[in-house]
C-alpha cells in the first residue's frame, strides 16, 4: 500500500468513526481505535495516540457553539477536573507499564460499557430543591435554557462525582479516549444534572484531560504525525457533519444499531487478543 | 471587565481559533508530506511497536525547521497548547473577580497540564 491510499483510507474512516461517534454521542476515539487496530493493522499504541489527539480536536471545535448556548457548566467542569487531570496523568504513565493484551481487554471492557450506558440513556431528569453543601459553598448550581426560560438546578453528590472523575481521567489516560460516555454517566446519576448540561460539561473538560496525557504520549512516541493527521482532519470533519446533521436525524435507532455493531468490534478485538494477533 | 456569560463565549471562541490554526497547520503538512512521499510505500514501522519518543522541544526544533511532519507536529502542539491557554484565561478570570477557591483549582490545573508537557521518564 503506498502512503497516499494508506492516507486517504485512514481519512474516509476516520470521517465514517467522526460522524457516528457524533451521532451518537459515544465519542470519535472509542470508533477509530479499533477501526485502526483492525483494519489498518496499526500497532494499539499509535491508534491511542492518533485517537487522543482527534478527541482534542473534536472538544475543542464543538465547545464555542456548546458555551454558547449556555448549557455548559464551567465551575462544575472546572472542579471536577481536579481528579480528572491527576487520572489522565496515571492512566498515561500507566501505560508503559500495561501490557497491550491487557490494555485491549480494557478497552473492549468500556465499549462494552460505553455502548451499554450509550442504549439505556435517560433523558428526563429529577427536580431537586436542596444542594450537596461542597455545591453550596462552592456555588456549583446554575441555570440552563428550556424554552426561553431560564431553569435552575441543584447540584448532588459532590465527592462521589469528584471519585467518578479521576477513574475517567485514569482511562482516558489509558486508552488515548474522551470517556466522554462515564464523564456523562458521572454528572447524570451523581451530580444528577439536566443531561444537556452533563454531555455540555463533559464536553468542556475533555480537552483538558486529554492535553495532560497528550504530553506523556508525546514523549512515549505514541503520537507520530504521519498516522495522527488524517485521523484528526477526518475526526473533526466526521464530528462537525454529525453536528449539523444531528437535528434532521431520529439518532434513537442509530444508536442502538451502532452500539450493537461497537459489540461486535469488541468481540473481533477479544478474538484477536485470544489468538495472539494483538 | 467581564462577566460570566461573556467569559464563555470568549473560551469558546480561543478553543475554536485553537483548533482552526492547527487544522491549518496539520492540513498543509498533511498535504506536503502526500505530495513529496505519497507514492512511497507505507513504513514497516506503521505496522510494529513503537519505537522511539521525542520531547516537546525536540518536537518544536523539528517543527521549525518546516518539513512537512514538523508542521503537523507543530499543528498538534498547538491544539494541546490552546488548552493550557484557557486555563490560564480562566485562572486569570477568577482573580479578577476575587474567586480565590477557583483560581487556586484553575492554577492547579494548568500546573498540571505545564507540568505534564515537561514530564521526562
Amino acid at each position: 500500500m503506498t502512503i497516499l491510499l494508506f492516507s486517504a483510507l485512514l481519512l474516509v474512516f476516520s470521517f465514517l468513526a467522526g460522524l457516528v461517534g457524533s451521532l451518537t454521542g459515544l465519542g470519535g476515539g472509542i470508533v477509530v481505535i479499533p477501526v485502526l487496530v483492525l483494519v489498518f493493522h496499526v500497532d494499539i499504541h499509535y491508534a491511542m495516540g492518533a485517537s487522543l489527539i482527534s478527541v482534542l480536536a473534536t472538544s475543542s471545535g464543538t465547545a464555542a457553539a456548546y458555551l454558547r448556548e449556555g448549557y455548559t457548566n464551567m465551575r462544575i467542569g472546572m472542579f471536577l477536573e481536579i481528579t480528572a487531570v491527576v487520572g489522565a496523568f496515571i492512566g498515561a504513565l500507566l501505560i508503559a507499564v500495561v501490557s497491550k493484551v491487557c490494555l485491549t481487554i480494557v478497552f473492549c471492557f468500556i465499549l462494552f460499557i460505553s455502548a451499554y450506558l450509550t442504549i439505556r440513556r435517560r433523558e428526563d431528569y429529577e427536580t431537586y430543591t436542596t444542594s450537596h453543601p461542597w455545591a453550596e459553598s462552592l456555588r456549583l448550581n446554575s441555570t440552563y435554557p428550556m424554552n426561553g426560560k431560564l431553569i435552575p438546578y441543584h447540584v448532588q453528590h459532590v465527592p462521589f462525582a469528584l471519585l467518578c472523575m479521576g477513574f475517567a481521567g485514569i482511562l482516558s489516560g489509558l486508552l488515548g479516549i474522551g470517556s466522554g460516555t462515564l464523564k456523562v454517566l458521572a454528572m447524570d446519576q451523581a451530580l444528577r444534572l439536566p443531561y444537556k448540561v452533563s454531555t455540555t460539561t463533559s464536553n468542556f473538560m475533555i480537552g483538558m484531560t486529554a492535553a495532560v496525557s497528550a504530553g506523556i504520549y508525546f514523549t512515549h512516541g505514541y503520537i507520530v504525525p504521519n498516522i495522527a493527521f488524517p485521523v484528526m482532519l477526518g475526526v473533526i470533519l466526521g464530528a462537525f457533519t454529525g453536528a449539523k446533521l444531528m437535528s434532521h436525524l431520529h439518532t434513537r435507532l442509530l444508536r442502538i444499531l451502532f452500539s450493537i455493531a461497537l459489540c461486535f468490534i469488541g468481540i473481533q478485538m477479544l478474538y484477536n487478543v485470544y489468538t495472539g494477533a494483538v | 471587565m467581564t462577566n460570566h456569560r461573556d467569559m464563555e463565549i470568549i473560551l469558546g471562541k480561543l478553543l475554536l481559533i485553537g483548533v482552526l490554526i492547527s487544522a491549518a497547520f496539520v492540513l498543509v503538512g498533511g498535504i506536503l508530506y502526500l505530495y513529496q512521499q505519497g507514492q512511497d510505500p507505507t513504513p514497516a514501522w506503521f505496522y510494529q511497536p513503537v519505537h522511539s519518543g521525542m520531547s516537546v522541544d525536540q518536537l518544536i526544533r523539528e517543527g521549525l525547521s518546516l518539513t512537512p511532519l514538523g508542521l503537523i507536529n507543530i499543528g498538534i502542539l498547538l491544539l494541546v497548547a490552546t488548552q493550557s491557554f484557557r486555563v490560564a484565561l480562566l485562572v486569570f478570570y477568577y482573580a479578577r473577580i476575587r474567586d480565590m477557591k477557583f483560581a487556586l483549582i484553575s492554577g492547579f490545573i494548568l500546573l498540571m497540564l505545564v507540568y505534564s508537557a515537561y514530564w521526562r521518564n
